[in-house]
């Protein structure tokens, strides 16, 4: 049987074929998934924004327009799901709630596998995480996603020449942290 | 000193991209011009390329295996008990703006709280709905605004729309109790609350 397209599934979602939406999340869970968990290194803060993010797909798919393909306005979400996460996080950080549980978050690992990982791979994930939110968002867009940087002002509703300063900033501060922490 | 200087911060900020190979091959040529005559960008360029090796196979950690076979059955479930609690007015009609309430109240009081300028610019980036889920997920923090004076509470919310022991009540007890509590609210009291949260862009 031939595979329907996503315009497909998204109209015979419309047309109240349940199933339809089952299909659109089999399609492109693990793309979300990997979008998600490039801004928050915890696979259960991930899971739980992958989550989010399939249900206001389910709650506005009406609201989908076809000038732009499926994949780019789950993308769209995605990455704002995420960064009101990363700020939610930063409210929690804020009144130290649960703070060693985000420590560890954070860190993404346990000690012991830490332990087993390379270091310069660590530093550079620990480095990403401390990123401001900003920068964040265009070095995972940019340098892990591969977008175009008029893609991302479009996401991010911002220009380009900004987003390629905080491009810059973002990979001299990832290159700093981990300079000095080797230097340390 | 670079030679090129008016155009030394254009050629600056297409570093990453030469480093991490996305960069055009016109562009390329002319950064390379340029790094020919700008001690500055040739040091910034050697610093970022010791990184991009680095960064070559950083990913996060895979998730656990089989995890994608539950993703969408949990799915399901989440969007089986969100259409049961949209059949619930109450739900439906009070539990985000009590959370949103909850912010508000706490913001208009100024109660002293740790850092408060820092959070009023955390808080300002939130939405409403963030707002809201923040203060229902986290009793901890809900703590923190424990009963205001008479006289703020009247400040906060005047013209007597709501009494000051409900909306202690609100503040402090746990949600499945506050929602109880806002049973007791009339419609108006209810319009009231949600148009001074509109004032205040909450909502």
């Amino acid at each position: 049987m031939t595979e329907r397209s996503d315009l497909e599934l998204i109209e015979a979602f419309r047309q109240g074929e349940e199933s339809a939406f089952n299909e659109i999340v089999l399609r492109y869970q693990e793309k979300v998934y990997w979008v998600v968990r490039r801004f928050l290194s915890s696979h259960a803060d991930a899971d739980d924004i992958v989550q989010e993010v399939f249900i206001k797909v389910y709650e506005r798919i009406r609201e989908f327009r076809s000038e732009s393909g499926l994949y780019t306005w789950l993308y769209r979400i995605a990455v704002n799901a995420s960064l009101n996460a990363l700020r939610r996080q930063k409210v929690r950080e804020f009144f130290q709630v649960d703070s060693l549980l985000e420590h560890e978050d954070t860190r993404g690992h346990r000690p012991d596998q830490a332990a087993e990982q390379d270091e310069d791979k660590r530093l550079i994930e620990e480095a990403i995480q401390r990123l401001p939110e900003k920068q964040k968002a265009v070095f995972v867009m940019r340098y892990q996603d591969d977008l175009s940087y008029e893609e991302i002002a479009a996401i991010l509703k911002t220009s380009i020449g900004g987003l390629k300063a905080n491009y810059f900033h973002a990979l001299h501060k990832i290159e700093e942290y981990v300079r000095r922490a080797h230097q340390s | 000193m670079c030679a090129v200087r008016t155009n030394h911060k254009y050629y600056r900020l297409l570093l990453p991209d030469f480093v991490t190979g996305k960069l055009d091959g016109d562009q390329r040529e002319e950064l390379a011009a340029h790094l020919a005559s700008c001690d500055e960008c040739a040091r910034s360029l050697d610093e970022l390329k010791d990184l991009a090796v680095m960064l070559r196979g950083v990913r996060p950690a895979d998730p656990p295996t089989h995890y994608f076979n539950t993703v969408l059955p949990r799915l399901r479930e989440r969007i089986a008990g969100k259409v049961d609690r949209k059949e619930d007015p109450l739900i439906a009609r009070f539990l985000a703006p009590l959370g949103a309430l909850a912010i508000i109240i706490a913001v208009l009081l100024q109660v002293p709280l740790k850092k408060d300028a820092d959070l009023r610019a955390v808080l300002d980036g939130l939405e409403s709905d963030e707002l809201a889920e923040v203060a229902i997920e986290q009793p901890e923090y809900q703590s923190l605004y424990l009963i205001p004076s008479t006289e703020s509470l009247a400040s906060a919310l005047p013209d007597g729309a709501i009494s000051q022991k409900l909306a202690v009540t609100i503040l402090t007890d746990n949600d499945d109790e506050a929602l109880l509590s806002m049973t007791e609210l009339t419609d108006d009291e209810v319009k009231v609350i949600l148009e001074r949260m509109g004032e205040r862009k909450i909502l």
